[in-house]
């Protein structure tokens, strides 16, 4: 169980920490003209709309050892590393369910943030410019702070969601190999409807629960603080 | 938005950036529909073939009795009817809630709202538990009924912010001319309301849509024939021997397409209401 609960944090808070970074560069690098912008914003939902059990399908194809893309290109580009089995072996089968998990959440963090950096006002932007500003300082103490009612959205629902990720998971390990990759959906999943444990399972669910429920009002508590100032 | 000046080089450097990020958002899906529209011993080569021979045949195969035992129709039909229905039932929900929740003012509103959004955090399967006690006390396993309650309960409370923020940006003094001329509330807020936030509405219903079209963890637990779904079907291409790859690239393939065709008529309005709370706070 502690275990279980290890591992869910440990695949949240990379997963969102990772997306938070990803996502926010690509808002800032959509954030300026470019051509075919309807285009771009559509490739960038594709994978938001994409059945998750389908993306974990999908990246099991991609993660494979003999015939996955990712072996390949890894060997491609130079990294001596050999066939790796990502999803086989313990040590890695996180990471590759953590990057699954990048890859078909990423898009909401660039919407959310794109959006919030579209409605920045003006202003602020034009006096630190007068004023001799570097573009690394206006980022710093003018959009970063601006930004932050779009940054908590983003945190508060990524933390969330993460948290309960099943789908793709179930797709890719189905919690293994052993338990590397039991996040506590999947090990509830499992306690309840494979053995049949439901008082344990149950048990479990209050404990997912009280974790999202810690997380949800750290966030909201930060959110209400920041906008009431 | 602000712009500043680039140095060319760096605006080159930025084009590439987005160009790999593309990419990477791209390549898996590509990858699954040609994976779709190839022969196996094609789809395993590497470094893979430019060019290949296209099949039909993993289409064929899906569609056929080979796979799902041929009842694949059958459960796109289930889950169209379930997705639909849940997205009727959690729209119009959504759209009163909402509604009351933009226009008026009463005792204990701000915690209303807040109790509407603090419903999405609870966790599906948290519930999974409890639920299949109901559901087999109530009799409704493997039902649509059973699916579309449980979708509409889940999702309601994302379509009843949706709407509030979409209802949020039209001009009050639009209803209230229109009951000044003698329609009810009811009456002005279909009439003008509803009328002046259709995109918003369409967007709410196509985000229902998808997230009911997509939900995994609910079908998989409380059905097993009648009610099953496309998300739980193709878990049975997951057999003891390994994935069969060209028809799950095929079924990935058809079932994505709905969502991709709903997102493509509403894609402003999506993005819009997906985002709204971030933009106003």
């Amino acid at each position: 169980m502690v275990n279980s609960l290890r591992i869910t944090l440990t695949f949240s808070l990379s997963a969102v920490l990772l997306e938070f970074v990803i996502g926010l560069s690509v808002a800032l690098l959509l954030d300026r003209k470019w051509r075919g912008g309807a285009a771009i914003q559509l490739i960038v939902i594709i994978p938001l709309i994409i059945m998750p059990i389908v993306v974990g399908l999908m990246w099991r194809f991609l993660w494979n050892t003999d015939w996955g893309l990712i072996n390949y290109i890894l060997t491609w580009i130079g990294v001596p590393m050999g066939k790796i089995n990502w999803l086989g072996d313990p040590t890695t089968a996180l990471f590759a369910v953590i990057v699954t998990e990048i890859w078909s959440n990423t898009p909401f963090v660039i919407l959310v943030l794109f959006a919030g950096l579209r409605s920045l006002p003006v202003e602020p932007f034009e006096s630190a410019m007068v004023d001799g500003a570097s573009r690394w300082q206006m980022f710093l103490h003018i959009t970063l702070p601006l930004l932050t009612p779009a940054i908590a959205v983003v945190l508060t629902f990524r933390t969330i969601y993460s948290l309960r990720q099943f789908a793709t998971i179930y797709a890719l390990t189905a919690g293994g190999p052993g338990y590397a990759t039991s996040v506590l959906s999947v090990f509830i999943y499992h306690t309840g409807f494979r053995y049949y444990q439901a008082g344990y399972s149950g048990a479990l669910s209050v404990i997912l629960l009280s974790v999202t429920v810690a997380f949800g009002l750290f966030y909201f508590k930060w959110l209400y603080g920041k906008i009431e100032m | 938005m602000y712009q500043t000046r680039y140095k060319p080089i760096q605006r080159l450097m930025f084009f590439w950036l987005l160009l790999i990020f593309l990419l990477w958002s791209l390549l898996p899906v590509f990858w699954t529909i040609r994976m779709s529209i190839m022969h196996k011993v094609d789809a395993f080569t590497l470094p893979p073939p430019l060019v290949f021979e296209t099949t039909l045949n993993h289409y064929g195969d899906i569609f056929s009795k080979t796979f799902f035992g041929g009842r694949f129709f059958h459960y796109f039909f289930n889950s169209t009817t379930i997705a639909s229905g849940a997205t009727i039932l959690s729209v119009a929900l959504g759209s009163l809630g909402g509604y009351s929740l933009s226009r008026f003012k009463f005792r204990g509103d701000k915690f209303l709202a807040f109790s509407v959004i603090a419903s999405r955090m609870m966790p599906p399967i948290a519930f999974a538990i409890p639920l299949f006690f109901l559901i087999r006390g109530w009799k409704i396993y493997d039902t649509h009924i059973c699916l579309i309650v449980i979708y509409t309960a889940f999702h309601a409370p994302f379509a009843t912010w949706m709407m509030k923020g979409f209802f949020d940006e039209i001009p009050i003094h639009v209803e209230e001319a229109a009951m000044v001329d003698g329609c009810s509330r009811l009456g002005a807020f279909l009439r003008t309301t509803l009328p002046l936030s259709a995109p918003g509405f369409a967007a709410t219903a196509v985000y229902n849509f998808i997230l009911s079209w997509n939900e995994f963890l609910f079908a998989l637990m409380f059905t097993s024939v009648k009610a099953k779904t496309l998300p739980v079907a193709a878990v049975e291409l997951i057999g003891e021997a390994g994935v069969e790859w060209g028809p799950m690239a095929a079924m990935g393939t058809v079932s994505v397409l709905p969502a991709i065709i709903f997102t493509l008529t509403s894609q402003r309005y999506l993005v819009r209401g997906l985002t709204l709370g971030a933009v106003k706070g």
